[in-house]
């Protein structure tokens, strides 16, 4: 008795709830699509991977998805005749999905390597994931060589700090190296005047003095020879026209402005 | 999987090699030394410290009147109640935007200490006083002594030595604690490590740090033991 009576309410809620989610799954996709078909690019819907939790590269912005690779992506899908539509995965789930073809292409602030290459194809370079120099807004120090006796800060095992090692080495660094747990304690005793610069990746330093008021700066861009590339599925009819675009993109000057926009500075070199 | 074992990276060698390679600590001998010396002069310094703002707190805290007894309660319940490397990160990162920078990590990392330290030190203080028979306070108002000459020269005096293994116990917590101020980025002990550790890979430096920590508090723990022996020996 009492079985059927609490089966018999609650059946009809777990019809009404699954009848919800799969509208709310139909609500996601058409959000998605809207939001991806702003551009007008026009053409096939093409999947896109990325995982979106990386400012300024791919994040979410008052619940719509932003960054420096989604406008760019956008850019590359106007001209090359198709419309990307996101989608938010893990990082480490990128190559395997692209294996699979689970997605059409994938761009995530994903550095070109060897390994890498040997299970999906790449794009040509689209990023310089340079290291940089951060300083207060009003520091004499304008590049490496007038760090003299300041202090360093890096972040603890970061690629930042073992080019602060070597340039300690060459004898540019003579003063101490700090090293913090994360670059947010770096950048905050950098803008307490506690340390006088900070060395670490160029998006994430760029970003900071971009979005926290004038009171830091990138004087400088480190190279280390690491790109970001738009990554496919093995043999991807892709491969081509978004080069043919990107091409395009780099030498109209729509990158340099796209690259404005996220990191507030000009490239000093487009890839 | 929450937790995975591979059992293929486990061996006698990696053990030795990951943990036991001392050869990475006799060549940086330099920086481990350094840190060494800072926690240990950090530990010292905020020891002194805090005995002299904890005993200050402790008379306040017992002080019959509430204006004296009330701030320092309140000092001492924030301090006690809140973890030290809380109070560290907002006295080092947040200080500045009010006007307060401090240039020297080491003096950041002190005055946390030390203003920690007070807070246990003062409670340490209060016990002491309060476990002197209460017939020394009357007997000393009864020969003309006032309150405060009878705590300067009967109770406290009394009272501090029995405070003295809870204060060398307050030593050994506070050389432990030095490694929080690792994280506003001070080369004590356990960061000297920790860069060695991120440049070679190898945790045979955390593990030196370990030993060394050990080495320092190891015979303070057994001395506080017998001093606390000796004491209940003679009171009783």
């Amino acid at each position: 008795m009492m079985t059927t009576r609490w089966l018999r309410s609650v059946f009809p809620a777990v019809l009404i709830l699954a009848a919800a989610l799969t509208l709310a799954g139909c609500g996601g996709g058409g959000g998605g699509e809207e939001g991806s078909g702003g551009g007008g690019g026009g053409g096939e819907q093409i999947t896109v991977a990325s995982d979106i939790a990386f400012p300024p590269f791919e994040f979410t912005k008052n619940g719509r998805t932003v960054g420096f690779d989604i406008d760019l992506m956008r850019e590359i899908g106007k001209r090359a005749g198709f419309t990307p539509e996101f989608k938010n995965v893990t990082f480490d789930g990128i190559i395997p999905g692209l294996g699979n073809n689970l997605y059409d292409a994938s761009i995530s602030a994903m550095t070109i390597t060897e390994e890498r290459e040997q299970s999906v194809d790449f794009s040509d370079p689209y990023f310089n994931a340079d290291q940089s120099l951060l300083v207060q807004s009003e520091s004499p120090i304008k590049s490496v060589d007038d760090i003299g006796d300041g202090t360093v800060g890096v972040q603890l095992g970061t690629t930042g700090e073992l080019k602060a090692k070597e340039l300690k080495k060459e004898g540019k660094i003579k003063g101490e190296i700090r090293t913090f747990d994360t670059t947010t304690d770096a950048f905050s005793a950098l803008e307490n005047g506690q340390i006088q610069a900070v060395i670490n990746d160029f998006p994430v330093s760029a970003y900071r003095a971009k979005t926290g008021g004038e009171s830091l700066e990138v004087v400088q861009t480190i190279p280390t020879g690491e790109q970001y590339g738009v990554s496919f599925p093995e043999d991807s009819d892709l491969v081509d026209p978004v080069n043919k675009a990107l091409e395009e993109i780099k030498k109209d000057g729509t990158y340099a402005k796209l690259y404005e926009k996220w990191f507030g500075q000009k490239p000093e070199e487009i890839p | 999987m929450p937790v995975e074992f591979d059992l293929d990276s486990f061996s006698l060698e990696r053990l030795q090699t990951n943990y036991l390679d001392f050869g990475i600590v006799f060549n940086n001998l330099d920086a481990i030394l350094q840190g060494v010396l800072i926690t240990i002069a950090l530990a010292l310094l905020a020891e002194v410290f805090g005995i002299v703002l904890g005993l200050v707190l402790a008379l306040l805290k017992i002080a019959r009147s509430r204006i004296l007894s009330w701030p320092a309660q309140v000092y001492i319940d924030v301090f006690r109640g809140t973890p030290l490397l809380v109070q560290i990160t907002i006295i080092y990162f947040t200080t500045a935007s009010v006007g307060l920078r401090f240039e020297s990590l080491f003096f950041a990392g002190l005055v946390a200490l030390s203003l920690n330290s007070a807070a246990y030190v003062a409670e340490i203080f209060r016990a002491g006083i309060q476990s002197i028979d209460k017939g020394q306070m009357e007997a000393g108002r009864a020969s003309g002594l006032s309150y405060g000459q009878t705590m300067r020269y009967i109770i406290v005096p009394q009272a501090f030595r029995r405070t003295i293994p809870p204060l060398t116990n307050e030593f050994v917590t506070l050389v432990k604690d030095t490694s929080l101020v690792s994280v506003i980025g001070l080369a004590e002990l356990l960061r000297a490590a920790r860069v060695l550790q991120s440049e070679t890979f190898n945790g045979t430096p955390l593990i030196a740090a370990a030993l060394i920590y050990l080495a320092i508090c190891l015979p303070l723990i057994y001395l506080t033991n017998i001093l606390e022996r000796r004491l209940t020996r003679r009171t009783a």
